[in-house]
């Protein structure tokens, strides 16, 4: 990114080539194809705006799903639902919600089928704790680096991550 | 109860998640962002060669057109002050014709001297005559590159009651340059021009003018002696004359 904000355009598509699919499919997962299209193009165009005065602060990776990351929770409350509850520090949901009713180990019995269901999981997932999978299996980020991405504390990141797990290992029981 | 070592990774479920088909994005949309990216950073690339002219003489356009505007105005303003002065021969005509031929005899030396200023202007106006009667033909004619008009083709032209009435010969040359179309031509105003020069040396002695004058008569041409006789007079007023010479004088 330093090269890119002295001029290097080459750079810049180094960049893009290396972290476009996976912040893609971060936006995708969590809400479709057409707002994923929107939101991917807005995140890197604020980016590319952002060059003049770019300066290290944090890990490259960090900032960008943190422009990222904002955009998405923009984006949701703009719309009808507003911001998803299970974005809140303390919610309450999070131990309380039913497992997926489909979880039924008899349904994984291939590997491709596994990882439908794995998406499906995935989808069924509160919005805060897919988000914190997606950014640890996607972008590789750290607890700490989830925490800084998405603006929270480090143990709400843990608990959010330790929530979802416990959810995809119970939805995906017996194919693991 | 026994807990996974790292209760948030699990191998097992990341490795199925990295087998999920790697969704990528559309390809239009890779070379929207890669452009917006390039434009952001390399400057505008420079017009084509053939543009580039439009923009420089669209630059240029306005102090051209101002320049010429202003080569205009003075111009027409000089055209206009010269047109004034025409639109007053008629009235000076009027004049003219009203008053006696001993008028010229009656001035006082202050007159004969704005008359022979008037002379002095009359040269840069007559030099236009070298132009097509209409005085909007040649503005930009600087009048004192022309040749200034002789005496004794001014003098053939002027109707001898009409030269001794101490009118300024510019107005009477203005209003009777129509009447001499053939005079107009190069040659003659080159010919006009080493006449005058030549006048303009025996005009330097009255001696040398008289000595002129007299030849003129010899020569028959009586107008023409008489029109530097009268001029003569303007230009030494107090000349002692003798009363041949001063008969060139007369009408």
């Amino acid at each position: 990114m330093l090269h890119y904000r002295d001029g290097d355009s080459a750079a810049f598509a180094r960049l893009y080539a290396r972290h476009k699919g996976p912040l893609y499919r971060y936006l995708l997962r969590q809400c479709g194809p057409v707002v994923a299209e929107e939101l991917f193009q807005e995140v890197w165009l604020k980016l590319i705006a952002a060059r003049a005065g770019y300066t290290v602060q944090a890990k490259f990776t960090t900032w960008l799903y943190r422009i990222a990351h904002n955009r998405l929770v923009d984006h949701y409350r703009a719309s009808a639902r507003g911001l998803p509850l299970s974005y809140a520090e303390d919610c309450p949901e999070w131990s309380t919600i039913p497992g997926p009713e489909s979880a039924q180990p008899e349904v994984c019995d291939d590997r491709q089928r596994q990882t439908e269901r794995l998406l499906a999981l995935l989808a069924e997932l509160p919005e805060a704790q897919r988000e914190a999978v997606l950014l640890k299996e996607e972008a590789g980020l750290s607890l700490e680096e989830i925490a800084q991405a998405t603006g929270t504390g480090r143990e709400t990141v843990k608990s959010r991550l330790r929530y979802a797990l416990a959810r995809l290992r119970q939805g995906l029981a017996g194919a693991l | 109860m026994s807990e996974p070592s790292n209760p948030l990774h699990d191998e097992r479920l990341a490795a199925l998640y990295r087998a999920i088909p790697q969704v990528e994005p559309p390809e239009w949309l890779d070379q929207q962002i890669l452009r917006a990216a390039k434009t952001q950073v390399e400057p505008v690339s420079p017009l084509p060669a053939a543009v580039r002219p439009k923009r420089r003489s669209a630059r240029w356009a306005v102090p051209l057109a101002l320049a010429a505007t202003v080569v205009l105005s003075v111009g027409i303003v000089r055209l206009v002050r010269e047109s004034g002065e025409l639109a007053t021969a008629p009235s000076l005509e009027a004049a003219k014709t009203t008053a006696s031929p001993a008028s010229q005899a009656d001035m006082a030396p202050s007159e004969v001297s704005q008359a022979k200023s008037a002379e002095g202007y009359a040269h840069p106006p007559a030099a236009s005559a070298t132009a097509p009667a209409t005085p909007m033909a040649s503005p930009m004619t600087p009048p004192a590159l022309a040749p200034p008009v002789p005496l004794a083709e001014r003098a053939q032209s002027v109707d001898p009651k009409a030269a001794g009435s101490g009118q300024p010969p510019f107005r009477f040359q203005q209003l009777t340059r129509p009447e001499k179309p053939e005079k107009l031509n190069g040659t003659t105003n080159h010919s006009a021009k080493a006449l005058a020069d030549d006048k303009a040396e025996f005009r330097n002695s009255p001696e040398s003018w008289l000595r002129e004058i007299a030849k003129l008569r010899r020569q028959g041409e009586t107008l023409k002696a008489q029109a530097e006789g009268l001029e003569f007079q303007r230009h030494y007023p107090n000349y002692p004359l003798e009363p041949s010479d001063a008969d060139s004088g007369k009408p």
